[in-house]
């Protein structure tokens, strides 16, 4: 069953705020949801089959080999906050 | 005939034969855009000055003889696709800023040719919806009755070539986000087989079924794109090393192939003049000497479930790197480091996205793993088990592409559960990783487009065009009324 709590606890694992009122309108629409997904309910499967996802070949990966790398100002253009050349934060450590 | 009921062969013609300059057409879809866009608000960004200058650069090639299939022919490109110097939302807020550093693969690809890019269109945020009223920017309108939704999530791909605002487009495809619209607006457009085309440089969804793919008016143009944007490319882990020629088979007779018709594609759920027009559809592709033949699968009831499992787990991972630092919306309000992140997401993101980022993070998080991911993959086996089984002894596989036609703006998008029951007809083949083209034939009571859909082995994509191109001659289309 999915109540506030466990809103709280999925928000805080998807780095997303959520405040009161929109926690219980997610109550709701999540119930929906995963009652849908609760389908699975039905779906019985040999615990020892090996249910890897597709995932890449390694046998195809590229060389690691070094190659010009994107400008650093072009990169940086995108960001809110910059400093010599780096990406700005607020204070980690107090 | 009007310039813009032209196909890419024959705007090739005209362009080679100097009837007419890439200036002259890009000019001219730039006026219509100007004058029709308005309405069906497909464009989030018309790139008339780089348009006109690629136009010219095309003039030159052409000048040269040296113009390949799409040189000087104007295109539209969702904005989920990287494109240097030109922003590139994924239709959200929090990638309003964002100007790439570089493009995608296969804008590359088409640059190369020097095709035209007129601009970037309107999409689901993230690729998440199908009815394009979840974008920040331009909800678009379906150009055979404006009350309507055009589909989604490339709703702008499709309402711009449907609406004759482009010659063709590029959309993506991660649950049906090319073939659902296509058929919503009265037009063709196909998802290959996953690993054919270049994910590098697509806004990331669920990568396992992100799938770039063209709409256009015909198979045969969709093929044309196809040859030019798809090809091994190392910065693709996933891209298959397969040479492909999407155009190899057009024209050739269907005589003898064997269709196939999963029962559970047709029952219930299934709007009684979608189903009624595919297998009309289908008795024409008898008459051409084909042999229909029933088969089932029966994990069909699943599909919907593990789809969104996948999707949504691999989204919720994908999405992490929007932190409001790299790149993207930074909340301005935040004052802490983790402020900082959470803020920019939770004001950044749409409703639809938080959702989907929600139901990926459960699905993976302890003590519900087992419970839905990976049942999820069990079931995404047990469906390409049943398309294996059904390939067996069949060529290719028609099936609706929508349980219904396009509906009104507002009718059922604020609903997660409908919209994503919605994608019945169309997630399988993500699922599978299979190639599927969606073509219209016919339109309903009211004349909105009804589409079906021909879906093939994997890398057998130059079939499935061959079967969509040979009901497509035959078939009498009608132009939307704007």
């Amino acid at each position: 069953m999915l109540d506030t709590d466990l809103i709280t606890y999925l928000a805080k694992l998807s780095k997303i705020e959520v405040n009161a009122a929109d926690k219980e309108r997610l109550v709701t629409e999540m119930s929906a949801i995963v009652e849908l997904m609760d389908t699975m309910n039905d779906v019985t499967f040999d615990e020892n089959e090996d249910l890897k996802g597709e995932g890449v070949s390694l046998l195809d990966l590229r060389e690691d080999k070094p190659r010009v790398c994107f400008d650093r100002d072009k990169i940086l253009a995108n960001a809110t906050h910059k400093k010599d050349g780096f990406f700005a934060v607020p204070k980690i450590m107090e | 005939m009007e310039l813009c009921d032209k196909s890419i062969i024959e705007l090739r013609q005209m362009l080679d034969d100097k009837q007419i300059s890439s200036v002259e057409l890009t000019k001219y879809y730039l006026d219509r855009i100007n004058q029709i866009d308005p309405k069906i608000e497909s464009y989030i960004t018309v790139c008339e000055e780089s348009a006109l200058a690629s136009a010219a650069k095309a003039d030159s090639r052409i000048a040269k003889g040296e113009a390949a299939t799409l040189t000087g022919i104007p295109i539209s490109i969702k904005d989920n696709m990287c494109t240097e110097g030109i922003r590139t939302t994924c239709g959200s807020k929090i990638l309003g800023d964002f100007v790439p550093p570089y493009n995608a693969t296969a804008v590359n690809k088409l640059l190369a040719e020097d095709v035209v890019i007129l601009g970037k269109v309107s999409m689901d945020e993230f690729a998440m919806g199908g009815s394009t009223q979840t974008s920040y920017y331009k909800k678009t309108k379906n150009p055979y009755d404006l009350t309507r939704v055009p589909g989604g999530s490339s709703g702008g791909s499709a309402a711009s070539v449907a609406a004759k605002l482009a010659v063709a487009a590029l959309g993506s495809d991660t649950g049906g986000s090319v073939r659902q619209p296509a058929s919503f607006c009265g037009i063709t457009g196909m998802k290959p087989t996953y690993g054919t085309v270049s994910r590098y440089g697509l806004v990331a969804f669920a990568s396992s079924f992100d799938q770039i793919g063209p709409l256009a008016h015909s198979a045969k143009d969709c093929a044309s794109l196809l040859d030019t944007i798809s090809g091994h490319d190392p910065f693709d882990g996933t891209s298959a090393n397969k040479k492909m020629n999407f155009t190899s088979k057009l024209g050739q007779n269907i005589k003898g192939l064997k269709l196939a018709l999963p029962k559970e594609f047709f029952e219930e759920g299934i709007d009684s003049e979608v189903r009624i027009a595919v297998l009309k559809a289908v008795e024409e592709y008898k008459k051409m000497g084909a042999e229909i033949v029933e088969v089932s699968m029966p994990s069909l009831k699943y599909a919907i479930a593990a789809y969104y499992l996948i999707a949504s787990a691999e989204a919720s991972s994908n999405l992490a790197r929007y932190d409001g630092i790299k790149f993207g919306y930074c909340s301005p309000s935040a004052k802490t480091y983790q402020e900082r992140i959470q803020r920019s997401r939770s004001e950044g993101f749409g409703d639809e996205v938080k959702r989907r980022i929600l139901l990926g993070t459960y699905a993976l998080s302890s003590g519900y793993y087992d419970a839905y991911y990976k049942k999820a993959l069990y079931v995404q086996q047990k469906i390409k088990a049943e398309y294996k089984n059904i390939f067996d002894t069949c060529d290719a596989i028609i099936t609706p592409t929508a349980p219904t036609t396009a509906y009104k703006i507002g009718e059922i998008e604020g609903d997660s559960v409908k919209m994503y029951l919605a994608d019945i007809c169309t997630v399988t083949v993500n699922i599978a990783g299979l190639p599927a083209v969606s073509t219209t034939c016919g339109y309903n009571a009211i004349g909105m487009p009804i589409g079906m859909s021909v879906v093939g082995k994997a890398f057998d994509d130059a079939t499935v065009l061959q079967i969509a191109d040979a009901f497509e001659v035959n078939f009498k289309s009608i132009n939307p009324r704007l």
